[in-house]
């Protein structure tokens, strides 16, 4: 290998200006049994020198495969770069060997990947993996790899380096994993790095604290970032510059502070405003992208976004090139013009105050009482001593990060699981003691709707046999003849066509089958759904519109929902009132406004301020305070508060005593030392 | 690590007290009665009524089953095995006889095996969908469907044909004249081998092909690590797991699965042994084998545990 | 990689409706080399079913005239020690080999799936009983199994067939399938559907029946290919062994054994040819089976 990396023979005139990395015209296909994919057709883009950059989109919009394709990392089986440029440092990426490309991967581009739990090797310790590329493209010795690898680790915030160099990833936290994973992009001090989605798999408050590192690491070292992501709100805290990707191609692109206070593209109007957001009073109901995104082994011709486009015209049938937009980038629209002198879509319209959102709503009736309910799964405490009430006809949002027990809860309810210790009174019958007879009349009553639409309904039987089996099996609908009118009223009821009655759950787009399983929850006549990460799973453009559903037939049909979600934006949309869980335990309950305009506890004051929302000028002013250290072991919860180890307030009592979980407000429930019961806040 | 094989250990020993009482209760259940058998055999029909009680006192069958079993286990604890009913000498001797010349087949099959698997597996793998791939695909498919007295005939027949040579008869220790050996018993060893290796090569097949898929492969990549790195380090390291796991469970049914082989090849083995025993319904050496090759895979298989703990450190071993 | 997936929904392991035309078109396109072990299959299954019309001797007549005899256009198979026409033999051994093996591996998987499948859904106690049972006869080599069955159970025909060898050769499928099938139902289990069959308060059986068991049809099916060959070769080798399949009835093993074993460095025919039945027809099953499992199995979709 005689080549020297570029950027050491490079003049730094040409440093300042040219860009570091320029995508021209990229066409990407893949080869699937459905036919040609056309994945990414005719993106051009330019990072330059310490630039972040984001790349937005939903599933399917190019984004990742873009990223694969500067790595050139697709699989070589089924998919091919077509036509196009990638010029790294002045050179086409596409016109390297194999073997010069390789050399160039990990030392002057570095990928980080979306899940940290399967992207390191389980057979090899933490030490071999860092050590590996600065060995290949360094040439250090082993004793000088060490001594980088061990800097490194220290440099993203891993304790006692020395140490961990000898663990495997299985000992890892699944943010100290993507540390690890940041301190391998960093290690042969690359001048890019690409993120597919680095914190996507990660819960809000280890999110924040691998952010601030990134950031903090590409501006110190001066690396480009490329972050591919679909949450705004990221990309308003962290991007300089901002590409929105539609259906394999850009909708549009530029600063990220134009981007979202003057969209230009009827897309990115509509991403913005469909997604619910913690800096603004929530809406009565979200605007939706109605609709679903186009299959690209068909796509329409035209504008690929007209098919769902408020603004369409004629002229959509012929594809929109991009046009320059001010003050800065381009946007591919037809109606560009009209968009930026505000003849059409100017704002979203003012949002309406919630129907029938009294200043007070008033106490309505308990349904579902969980007393002091325990679940022990061997030595692990999953849940612990949890209490709570959800009212008749409320939606009461239950948050928390991964561990807190928040599925467990949902799991006991539906008596999926019995627990350890405690009581659960739905409608006044005790479930955890009812005969199965007397349950078979609980369940009639009490539903369920899943997170992962593509594994809760079951692959062979037909949607209609899905929706329709309950009615059969509880005699609620007569004949036959009865029960097919039935199911087709219940696919109405959540927006699909009767037709579909016939179709597999495989044929079925991810939001089609989520709206499935609300129409075989809704068959029973339930009073209350436990909503199990309902929407996590979906697209933004497609959560909006089951959330607006939901909202609907709770209003039709006065039923009451657990809210089990870690999308805190969502929750606050949706909930009446709002539950936080930390490690099992309940630490605050009360009204959404309450808990969202004055948190007492300080996990939930920590867990509000993780969250980045969408908008460039707040994040940028904003300095979140971050929780510090991981989630302790379940296997091993803290003595006295479990929150102690990581709350800035913790003092010796909390260490000690655990605190009572009482009314401090009226219906406002804290559990902790340092919240008084009347009427001030923190103490400390 | 101490704790893990003691734990593991203890685990075994209901599996070995049920295979036990299993085999028991199976061959006392047996319709034909060796008694009879024999001593019909040896005199004729004329044998009388007290004759065979008699003999029937001698061997302990004519005390209920529990005290026989009791009689058994207790033997069993002192690793006593009982007299073969047939020729009245002691089990234990009669199998270690013969397995001697069980165990070396089963290795050298095991080597075999490995050898031409972890190479062909590994070629089917990255050629996926390609001629080498279906190519290899019918040699192992091939090796799966060939009978082994088959194969075992068939290489008889081509040494027959192209060396008019047919391997020794007589079993020579290997320290005694390791040529004579091996001579004979690589044949025998060669046609299990190949069904072996057809096993473990789709095994492996398999599992790289998973692990190929695996992200930590797609960062190796991302980290610029030499492509044959990237198979031999992070990919083959991690698809040869269950590989072992297969070795395993295979080698420990080999000795006492030796059955069909070693009568092609007239080997004077622990499966010969077995279908004596039972043509004879030599019931207490029926019982032996069994219970000896039942062991032999329960204790081959706490050493591949062992073995895999050892090699993943994902495995917890306290 | 999500964004790989294509717009319409489409991955995921789900194939409804087992026997439609689309359905085997698609397998025939994707797998040639399953289309040719289904066609030797067929070919199989139907010359067996149709021996007396198709075979030109009777696969029993005994003729000391031809003893031994070389392929020749009377005998393209040659004749054994008897004289006997080996190439009527193999398409009667044909049914014999059809009808023992599709019988024991449908018996033996259809209880070692059922085992499995209550193991991995009940769980708890139930599941370590099974599993403690299945531990211990996967401890004992198959052909060892076979033969203690095979000596404890004496003979039993039922319409010319051996019922006890059956039983012998499907005995020691159970466990084998039972662990199988045990690890793929533990993966449907857990599956948010079956919470939401249980969420809505459908009895066990129903859960089970309408549930679990049509998501296990594909493991069951490459489970239920692969020992049928398996079958194959285990009558085989009894019969081989004297164990099995007896005279007169004609069975590939059994032509193999005694006095062709004796005989076969003179008449290679005599083994050649049933030890090539045994192996197309086994290579035929697996065959099938791999590319069913290659066709099934999602991780290996584009």
């Amino acid at each position: 290998m005689t080549y020297l990396a570029p950027h050491h023979r490079h003049g730094r005139v040409d440093e300042a200006t040219a860009p570091l990395l320029r995508v021209e015209n990229l066409h990407v296909e893949f080869q699937t049994s459905h036919g040609t994919v056309r994945a990414v057709e005719g993106l051009s883009l330019d990072v330059r020198r310490g630039e972040i950059m984001a790349v937005v989109g939903e599933s399917g919009s190019g984004k990742s495969v873009t990223a694969l394709s500067i790595m050139r990392l697709l699989p070589s089986r089924n998919a091919r770069i077509t036509k196009g440029r990638i010029l790294f440092q002045g050179r086409d990426l596409l016109d390297l060997g194999d073997e010069q490309m390789r050399d160039l991967r990990g030392r002057d581009i570095s990928m980080i990947f979306q899940e940290p739990m399967t992207s390191l090797n389980p057979v090899l310790s933490i030490g071999e993996q860092i050590m590996e590329p600065i060995r290949i493209h360094l040439g250090y010795d082993a004793q000088r790899a060490r001594a980088r690898a061990v800097e490194l680790l220290g440099m993203v915030g891993i304790p006692a380096p020395e140490e961990r160099l000898h663990r495997y990833p299985h000992e890892f936290s699944g943010g100290m994993r993507q540390r690890v994973m940041i301190a391998i992009g960093l290690a042969c001090n690359p001048s890019l790095i690409i993120a597919d989605e680095p914190t996507t798999a990660l819960d809000v408050t280890i999110q924040a604290q691998i952010l601030e590192l990134m950031k903090d690491l590409s501006r110190r070292l001066n690396i480009a970032l490329i972050v591919i992501t679909h949450n705004l709100g990221i990309v308003a805290r962290y991007a300089d510059n901002v590409v929105v990707m539609y259906a394999a191609k850009i909708a549009e692109r530029g600063a990220a502070e134009r981007i979202f206070h003057q969209p230009r593209h009827p897309y990115t109007m509509g991403l913005l405003r469909s997604v619910p957001r913690l800096d603004m009073a929530p809406g009565a109901r979200l605007e939706t992208i109605d609709g679903l995104p186009p299959n690209l082994a068909a796509p329409p011709a035209g504008c690929r976004f007209a098919p769902r486009c408020g603004y369409r015209i004629d002229a959509c049938a012929a594809a929109p090139a991009l046009v320059p937009v001010a003050p800065d980038g381009e946007a591919a629209c037809h109606r560009v013009a009209e968009i930026e002198n505000g003849t059409i879509g100017r704002a979203a319209p003012p949002a309406q105050p919630a129907a029938g959102s009294a200043a007070v709503p008033e106490r309505r009736a308990d349904l579902l009482e969980v007393r002091q309910v325990t679940k022990y799964f061997q030595a692990t405490r999953a849940v612990h001593n949890v209490s709570f009430t959800v009212r008749a006809g409320e939606t009461l949002g239950l948050v928390g990060e991964s561990g807190s027990g928040k599925t467990t809860i949902g799991r006991l309810i539906l008596r999926l699981l019995q627990p350890s210790y405690g009581s659960i009174v739905f409608d006044g019958t005790d479930i955890t003691a009812a005969s199965d007879y007397r349950m078979r009349s609980v369940r009639q009553k009490m539903q369920v709707i899943f997170q992962d639409p593509f594994s809760s309904l079951n692959p062979r039987m037909t949607i209609g046999d899905i929706v329709g089996e309950p009615l059969g099996y509880y005699g609620l609908a007569g004949n036959r003849a009865a029960r097919r009118e039935r199911v087709t009223s219940l696919l109405e009821n959540v927006g699909l066509r009767p037709e579909m009655a016939q179709r597999y759950p495989h044929q079925l787009s991810g939001g089609q089958r989520q709206r499935v399983g609300i129409a075989r929850a809704l068959a029973m006549e339930p009073r209350f759904i436990v909503c199990d990460e309902a929407v996590s799973a979906l697209d933004v453009s497609i959560q909006g519109q089951i959330i607006n559903l939901l909202e609907d037939l709770q209003n039709q049909h006065g039923i009451a929902y657990l809210f089990i979600a870690h999308d805190l934006a969502v929750v606050r949309h949706i909930s009446d009132r709002v539950a936080v869980m930390y490690l099992g335990e309940m630490v605050e309950v009360a009204g959404k406004e309450a808990i969202y305009s004055d948190p007492l506890h300080p996990y939930t004051q920590f867990l509000l301020e993780a969250v980045p929302v969408p908008d460039p000028v707040r994040e940028r002013a904003r300095q979140p305070r971050l929780l510090t250290g991981d989630l302790p072991s379940p296997l091993n919860p803290p003595a006295g508060c479990v929150f102690h180890p990581r709350c800035p307030h913790a003092a010796e009592e909390c260490r000690r005593t655990v605190p009572r979980f009482q009314e401090v407000r009226p219906d406002h429930f804290v559990a902790c030392h340092k919240v008084a019961p009347y009427p001030d806040a923190v103490r400390a | 690590m101490l704790s893990y094989i003691r734990k593991r250990l203890l685990m075994t020993i209901p599996t070995f007290f049920g295979v036990a009482l299993l085999t028991f209760l199976m061959l006392r259940v047996m319709p034909g009665d060796v008694v009879e058998y024999k001593l019909r055999a040896d005199g004729g029909a004329l044998v009388s009524e007290e004759t065979i009680q008699a003999e029937k006192r001698r061997l302990g069958l004519d005390k209920p089953l529990w005290a026989q079993f009791g009689d058994w286990a207790i033997g069993l604890a002192t690793l006593d095995l009982g007299k073969s009913m047939w020729t009245d000498r002691p089990v234990v001797e009669e199998i270690g006889a013969r397995i001697q010349l069980s165990l070396q087949v089963a290795v050298m099959a095991v080597v075999f095996g490995v050898a031409i698997a972890v190479p062909l597996g590994t070629l089917s793998a990255l050629h996926r969908g390609t001629f080498i791939d279906q190519f290899i695909r019918v040699i192992t498919i091939t090796g799966i469907a060939m009978p082994p007295f088959w194969t075992g005939m068939l290489l008889l027949l081509s040494l027959l044909a192209v060396f008019q040579w047919l391997p020794p008869l007589s079993f020579t220790p290997i320290y005694k004249d390791p040529v004579a050996n091996i001579s004979q018993l690589m044949w025998p060893a060669m046609a299990i081998g190949y069904r072996l290796a057809a096993l473990v090569t789709r095994v492996i097949r398999s599992s790289l092909l998973e692990v190929l898929n695996e992200d930590y492969i797609r960062t190796a990549r991302a980290k610029g690590v030499y492509e044959r790195v990237v198979i031999r380090r992070h990919a083959l390291r991690n698809a040869l797991l269950p590989a072992v796991t297969v070795v395993g469970v295979e080698f420990g049914l080999l000795v006492g699965g030796l059955v069909v082989t070693e009568q092609v090849f007239n080997l004077n083995g622990i499966g010969r042994l077995f279908v004596e025993a039972v043509a004879r319904s030599d019931f207490m050496l029926i019982q032996g084998l069994v219970l000896t090759t039942a062991a032999f895979f329960i204790v081959v298989n706490l050493v591949v545990d062992v073995l895999y703990a050892l090699l993943d450190p994902r495995i917890q071993l306290h | 990689m999500s964004s790989v997936t294509t717009g319409s929904a489409s991955a995921g392991s789900s194939r409804p409706g087992w026997f439609n035309g689309a359905v085997v078109y698609d397998f025939c396109r994707q797998q040639p080399m399953g289309v040719l072990g289904a066609l030797i299959i067929a070919t199989m299954i139907l010359a067996g079913l149709l021996a007396e019309w198709v075979a030109p001797h009777d696969p029993v007549a005994v003729d000391f005239a031809a003893v031994l005899a070389p392929p020749s256009l009377e005998h393209p198979a040659g004749t054994d020690s008897f004289g006997r026409d080996i190439f009527s033999r193999l398409i009667f051994g044909a049914r014999t080999a059809m009808i023992i093996s599709l019988i024991a591996a449908l018996a033996g998987c259809t209880a070692g799936a059922f085992l499995g499948a209550a193991s991995a859904y009940f769980g708890g106690r139930v599941d370590a009983v099974i599993q403690r049972g299945v531990d211990i006869f996967l401890s004992f080599p198959i052909i060892v199994l076979a033969l203690i069955v095979v000596s404890v159970l004496g003979r039993q025909p039922v319409l010319g067939f051996d019922l006890n060898l059956i039983v012998a050769i499907a005995l020691p499928m159970i466990p084998k399938v039972a662990r199988v099938l045990r690890a793929a139902a533990l993966t449907v289990v857990v599956m948010p559907y079956v919470d939401a069959a249980r969420a809505l308060g459908y009895s066990h059986r129903r859960i089970l029946v309408r549930h679990i068991a049509p998501n296990l049809m594909a493991p069951y099916l490459i489970m239920l290919t692969s020992y049928i060959a398996q079958a194959i070769l285990l009558e085989a080798s009894l019969s081989y062994l004297g164990l099995g399949v007896t005279e007169p009835t004609p069975a590939w093993g059994l032509m193999m054994s005694g006095s062709a074993a004796d005989s076969f460095k003179e008449a290679p025919w005599v083994v050649v040819f049933p030890g090539l039945a045994i192996s197309l027809a086994v290579f035929a099953f697996n065959l099938y089976g791999d590319a069913l499992r290659d066709w099934l199995d999602p991780r290996f979709k584009v």
